[in-house]
């Protein structure tokens, strides 16, 4: 029986090869986005899972507060972690990690040194593989990194330092001041974690200098990690924090600080807290799923449209099935395998086609997702009730309707009330889908509309040909003559030492206190020397640039600060005397606005002004012509001056480009997936209109030997189609319309959708309809009445 | 065999009921080879699908063998039609997409017949009208009379005990005709019931009675 059902399934298909194949590629498309989406999904969120203390682990991050702004960084002050376990108990264990730090590793060998650059290092404790699961390999296993000049390094470190790993007791000197010994090896960090560490030293080693600066002063990658098991001790801590900071801050809580206990399981989704990696917003996440789920049911959807349009055409067989013998649950049977089969089919073309996409979608992405996740038992019962439901719901649909035919109506093909009640079916799910394409296409409109947007704004400074570079030392002699060379290379206009270029995802802000009246504002510091201004472009709009000093004389401020401090005339803060960090001088220049931090963020009130303890990076202005070369010269020199640092430069345009990547990434995912909505969208409308057209044949016919012209026949199939995209419309744009203004949200400077970009987006969907029905109604219009009559 | 007691069948349009039959009495005995006539829409299709379980909608009373067909469940109704019913039809009706064998095959799988027993029986049908070579061919690419042969086949599959057949040779040439009313005749002389609906008056000379109806009554009921 089963065999005779795989036959027939067979030969349908074989007879209807069109249809059979755009039936199973649509399916196959949107199982195949599902599997990768999958895939990637499971990677985002197996992030540091796989700790045995996963649930129980929480991250102590800090709020401040000025006015109604809220301002969170994920750091403690160093001194914090001490007075918290004394202040509170039951905490199982807890540890401070100092990330973010970067530098040069120097190992001796056979008196000659060898130089690595690291970006992985962190300083802290034992108790972080207490708290963490991290393996280490050789060596002991406790006291590694309890006394200073202690390191632990992993395995694969260990073979790029030293070329082994059997390395206990061997030194390498970190940015040419301590010297380390390793104590321990430990294994390498996973893929799905936010501690990418390689190199953990001593935090015995940082610990005074980090806790000079007590509990004012706040590093972004100084972090505190507790393990709290008891629902209790978690309770008490969280009802104790504010007396724990009055008691330590006191009157000095000037900013309204406080702690909260964030799970680590957040770590990897808040995007207002930062960690040691990448971060992938829940709302990213969210989309991601729904933009499978989405696709996964207008590929379904299609699917169904298209097997149950087919099998209207084989309600004779089903009558004489009936008739010899078989009854509705023998019909149903053959049914659902049949579907069951051609379903198979398209998930296994889906398994070739995601395997073969996701090398390529974790490169675009940036993501190391695992396509083997698929094949564990949980992506296979994934995958298996996807086969499923899908063959369940297309193979139902048509076994309950057709089975239950009067078996002599059947075989005379008189069912024709029947059918229509599939037709109206149908069309609702023709509804369903049109709306999901427009959506889709809405959505995308607006991700590129705004790309655009933000590319194109106006960001207050100049971002073509200037190339940066991080200085390697702070060692401000060294820096000038840096400088002073650069200058003196032909092709080079200008160059500026300071902080950072005047867009930076890491900026510094403190308060700016008017000396006369006394009031505070907060502002963001932009330490720079005397070529900053014409090096990035920034406009002087009135009074007189920095000039060369040791000391700070004079402040720039922006028009914005101008306009917070109640300076309606930005020309009137010229002379007014601020104090910032202690130090009081006159603000000698007022700076046109522009981004002080990343472009996602609104423009801040900003002072630029000498401070070379904080200059760290180079920015070159050179002749856009030749930039590369010009680059490479001045790597000579760098290489002069600073011989064991490599020499790594990038472009500012291409900088600010990054700040957009993620936006950049998902509205390129985001139009890749829309694109294959669409076209699964059409596949079904074209295989619709098929049937449409087959069933109306006789129709079409008749009315064209009484006199229809064919335009007057196209009418007729328009109308229908009109009718449902515009249902499909009026559902999609609102919801649409509403979640994108959502998203926009979280951009200061943003794009208005006016009524007008509906009425393109309907008239796009409009446009690719009527190119999918139009071939096929025109074939429809133009046919031979006395042949298509003939026929019946 | 079978009685049938005041049969009526009815279609209600908005203002009136047209009656396709009316008051049709009957009895078939086992053996019987009996020939429908009258004109188009007379009822006589109405009647066979009647006869054959496959329409219930209808007033009367339907024995077979002493059951009550008209009260009978939906369940043992579909097993007795199964059982004991085999279908011919004027245009033939093979599944196109099935070969001559697997067409032949049908009515045995869904009365789970097993395999090797399928194999026999359909060897033996095969044989009987001279089809073997034409086994593996599909329904269009054979001729009308081959088809109806292929029909006849399917139709006694199953080795039901009554075959009903409407307008069995309606679209055939009077050659072929003739083949199937000869291969009719062999089946009543073994001992399959024959209930026939048909145009030509020929046919009926195969049979034993001959029914003529007119206006959904039986009008003439006439042993041959």
């Amino acid at each position: 029986m089963i065999y005779n059902n795989i036959i027939i399934a067979w030969r349908n298909l074989s007879k209807r090869k069109l249809y059979a194949s755009i039936n199973i590629f649509g399916l196959s498309l949107g199982i195949s986005s599902c599997m990768l989406v999958f895939a990637l999904v499971w990677h985002i969120n197996s992030f540091d899972k796989y700790h045995k203390n996963a649930d129980n682990i929480y991250r102590l991050v800090t709020n401040t507060f000025e006015g109604s702004r809220e301002y969170h960084t994920p750091g403690v002050p160093a001194v914090l972690p001490e007075a918290f376990q004394n202040d509170f108990s039951g905490i199982e264990s807890s540890v401070l990690i100092s990330g973010g730090h970067n530098g040069l590793i120097t190992v001796q060998e056979a008196g000659q040194a060898k130089y690595f650059m690291e970006s992985g290092v962190a300083y802290t404790t034992d108790a972080f593989f207490e708290v963490f699961d991290r393996q280490v390999e050789s060596g002991q296993s406790v006291n590694i990194l309890k006394k200073s000049n202690q390191a632990v390094i992993s395995k694969k470190y260990a073979e790029k330092l030293f070329g082994s790993t059997d390395v206990i007791g061997k030194t390498f000197q970190f940015q040419k001041g301590d010297l380390y010994a390793v104590t321990a090896v430990m294994e390498d960090f996973p893929k799905n974690t936010d501690f990418p560490f390689e190199v953990f030293l001593s935090y015995e080693n940082l610990k005074k200098s980090r806790e000079s600066g007590g509990w004012n002063s706040i590093h972004s990658d100084d972090q505190f990690y507790l393990v709290i098991k008891e629902d209790h001790v978690k309770e008490s801590i969280n009802s104790g924090l504010a007396a724990f900071v009055e008691k330590y801050l006191g009157e000095n809580n000037r900013e309204n600080r406080t702690h909260l206990l964030q799970p680590l399981t957040e770590i990897h989704f808040d995007e207002r807290y930062s960690n040691f990696r990448y971060q992938v917003s829940s709302h990213t996440n969210k989309i991601m799923i729904g933009v499978a789920i989405f696709l996964l049911l207008t590929a379904s959807i299609n699917f169904i449209n298209l097997s149950t349009a087919l099998s209207g055409k084989r309600s004779k067989e089903v009558g004489l099935r009936k008739v010899f013998g078989g009854n509705s649950s023998n019909i149903a049977g053959q049914f659902l395998s049949e579907t069951g089969i051609i379903c198979l089919f398209a998930v296994f073309i889906a398994f070739v086609i995601s395997s073969l996409a996701m090398p390529y979608m974790n490169d675009f992405l940036g993501t190391e997702a695992d396509f083997s996740i698929i094949f564990s038992p949980i992506g296979l019962l994934t995958v298996f009730s996807i086969w499923l439901i899908i063959s369940l719901i297309s193979g139902a649909y048509p076994s309950l309707i057709i089975s239950k035919l009067n078996p002599i109506g059947a075989i005379r093909e008189q069912n024709q009330s029947k059918q229509s009640k599939t037709y109206v079916l149908r069309k609702g799910l023709v509804v369903f889908q049109f709306m999901i394409t427009q959506f889709f296409i809405i959505g995308t409109l607006v991700l590129v509309m705004q790309m655009n947007h933000l590319r194109s704004a106006d960001i207050g400074f100049q971002k073509d040909a200037v190339a940066t570079f991080t200085l390697p030392e702070r060692d401000l002699d060294k820096s000038r003559i840096l400088a002073e060379r650069l200058r003196n290379l032909p092709n080079v206009d200008m160059v500026s030492v300071s902080f950072t270029e005047p867009a930076s995802g890491s900026s510094s802000s403190t308060n700016a206190i008017m000396v006369e009246s006394n009031e505070e504002y907060t502002v963001h510091i932009k330490p720079a020397d005397e070529y900053y201004l014409d090096t990035y472009g920034l406009e002087l709009l009135y009074g007189e640039n920095l000039i060369k000093e040791d000391t700070i004389t004079r402040y720039l401020a922006t028009e914005s600060f101008a306009k917070k401090a109640g300076f309606e005339n930005a020309e009137d803060l010229l002379g007014v005397y601020v104090n910032i960090g202690g130090i009081e001088a006159p603000v000698a220049g007022v700076v046109r606005d522009f981004y002080s931090r990343s472009l996602k963020s609104e423009i801040e009130p900003t002072f630029i002004f000498q401070n070379h303890h904080h200059f760290r990076t180079v920015g070159v202005k050179v002749s856009e012509a030749n930039a590369n070369l010009v680059m490479e010269e001045a790597g000579e020199i760098f290489v002069n001056l600073y011989p064991e640092y490599p020499f790594e430069y990038s472009f500012l345009d291409e900088k600010i480009a990054n700040f957009y990547e993620s936006e950049q990434r998902m509205s390129t995912l985001f139009i890749i997936f829309s694109c294959i909505a669409v076209v699964v969208g059409c596949i079904g409308l074209y295989g619709l209109v098929s049937y449409m057209a087959a069933m109306k044949t006789k129709e079409i016919g008749v009315r064209k030997v009484l006199g229809a012209s064919s335009a007057q026949v196209l009418t007729m199939f328009s109308k229908e189609y009109v009718a449902l995209l515009l249902i499909a419309f009026a559902l999609a744009a609102p919801l649409a319309g509403y979640l994108m203004e959502k998203w926009l949200e979280d951009y200061a400077s943003k794009i208005q959708l006016s009524w007008q970009f509906y009425l393109f987006s309907l008239l796009l969907v409009a446009g690719i309809a009527f190119l999918t029905v139009g071939y096929k109604s025109i074939q429809a219009a133009w046919a031979n009445p006395s042949v298509s009559l003939k026929s019946e | 065999m079978i009685t049938l007691k005041n049969i009526e069948k009815s279609i209600s349009s908005k203002y009136q009921r047209s009656f396709i039959l009316k008051g049709v009495d009957m009895e078939i005995h086992e053996g019987d080879f009996i020939t429908l006539m009258g004109p188009s829409g007379v009822g006589k299709s109405t009647l066979l699908n009647i006869i054959g379980l496959l329409d219930q909608d209808y007033e009367g009373e339907y024995f077979f063998e002493e059951q009550a067909v008209h009260d009978m469940k939906e369940k043992n109704r579909s097993k007795l039609h199964k059982s004991e019913f085999g279908y011919i039809f004027q245009a033939y009706h093979l599944i196109d997409e099935l070969t001559v064998y697997e067409n032949i095959e049908t009515p045995l799988l869904y009365r789970n017949t097993n395999s090797s027993e399928r194999k026999s029986i359909i060897a033996e049908l095969l044989d009987r009208f001279n089809m073997v070579a034409k086994k593996d061919l599909f329904p269009d690419q054979l001729s009308g009379g081959q088809q109806q042969l292929v029909g006849i086949a399917r139709a006694i599959a199953g080795r039901p005990r009554i075959l009903l057949a409407d307008e069995p040779t309606g679209n055939l040439h009077s050659a072929q005709a003739k083949e199937i009313m000869e291969v009719f005749k062999e089946l009543n002389e073994s001992g399959t019931t024959i209930i026939q609906a048909t145009h030509a008056r020929e046919n009926a000379n195969y049979g034993n009675r001959l029914i003529e109806m007119s206006d959904g009554k039986i009008f003439q009921n006439i042993q041959l």
